[in-house]
């Protein structure tokens, strides 16, 4: 069971208010397919991926990216057992998407940075501790179900 | 995962537009880690506060920032140009892990302070930098396969020592042009 201080839990659900899915989404999906391209492995039939511009501009990167933002929702909703809520979630990316684990950091650390870069000065190291917590139990739950 | 061309003129580029506030960069980084991260306190037990704005943070931020800047121009050997601070690293046991975590928080930070500048390209290129740096940081750890051993000490013999050989050996048989002495210093 997961402690949250008032801090993180206000913290998390501001940013997630304010926070321009469709932008932030395509951003951080666009980001971790061109800082990490080894991540494209899961995206074989999105067309073109061939460089930086392509990836940017692809509608179904943005239209995923939309997807995977707000399938953070169901944890932003229920910080109280993310590890519940997650399970189906779980299952789906181990058993039928075969996404290797360490690839939901890689997206996490690129949602960081997108996130820094919309709020600016506001990201202050305890607001970005907040947000990193937050992410680090959505992996650890999206992981529990392999096997 | 080498730098090419094109990554060292990214990192060039962009590093002259963020060169005039290189301590403020390195300064919010390390407070950054040491907030976010705060196992990496571990490091620096004598320090009392390791708040943002404390005054070990930042003169230890500028000095890590001004070793990176100076990294930036010897993208060409990294391993050569950062020889003396791997073996100080290592000789304070700092765990290499810690590269990869000192190195998002500077990301985070060129994203707050250069939003526009700092698009996927310039990501990737200096993630692949730091990377490389990272590396050439670990790269004289476990030189020696003993603990306690001092650096002096190395096992691993280098064309150095090699040459020190070879030349000493060369002195001598030029002393004494004995068939012996000969033979021996062309087997090196």
């Amino acid at each position: 069971m997961v402690e949250w201080t008032e801090f993180e839990r206000t913290t998390i659900q501001d940013i997630f208010s304010k926070m321009n899915y469709d932008v932030v989404g395509q951003q951080s999906l666009a980001r971790c397919l061109i800082v990490y391209p080894w991540t494209q492995r899961y995206f074989g039939n999105f067309g073109n991926l061939y460089n930086a511009a392509a990836i940017m501009g692809n509608p179904m990167v943005a239209a995923h990216g939309r997807v995977v933002l707000h399938g953070l929702d169901k944890a932003v909703k229920n910080m109280d057992n993310i590890k519940a809520a997650y399970a189906e979630l779980s299952v789906l990316h181990s058993e039928k998407l075969h996404v290797d684990p360490d690839n939901f950091r890689l997206l996490g650390d690129c949602l960081t940075v997108v996130v820094a870069a919309q709020l600016g000065a506001a990201f202050t190291p305890e607001v970005q501790a907040a947000f990193q917590k937050f992410l680090a139990v959505v992996i650890s739950s999206l992981q529990r179900q392999y096997h | 995962m080498s730098l090419t061309a094109k990554d060292r003129d990214v990192v060039k580029s962009f590093w002259g537009k963020i060169s005039s506030k290189a301590d403020a960069i390195g300064q919010e980084a390390l407070g950054r880690m040491l907030a976010v991260y705060p196992q990496t306190k571990i490091y620096f037990p004598q320090w009392s506060d390791y708040s943002l704005g404390s005054a070990k943070v930042k003169k230890h931020g500028k000095n890590v920032m001004a070793a990176i800047t100076d990294a930036v121009g010897k993208m060409d050997d990294l391993i050569g140009g950062l020889s003396s601070l791997s073996n100080l690293h290592a000789k304070v046991h700092l765990d290499p892990v810690n590269f990869k975590i000192l190195t998002h928080n500077i990301l985070v930070t060129l994203a707050v302070n250069f939003p526009a500048d700092f698009t996927a390209e310039v990501h990737v290129a200096v993630d692949k930098f730091l990377a490389a740096l990272s590396a050439a940081l670990a790269d004289k750890y476990r030189l020696t396969h003993h603990s306690g051993a001092s650096r002096a000490s190395a096992n691993r013999g280098t064309s150095n020592d090699k040459a020190k050989v070879s030349d000493a050996i060369n002195k001598i048989s030029n002393n004494r042009k004995g068939f012996f002495f000969m033979f021996f210093s062309r087997s090196i």
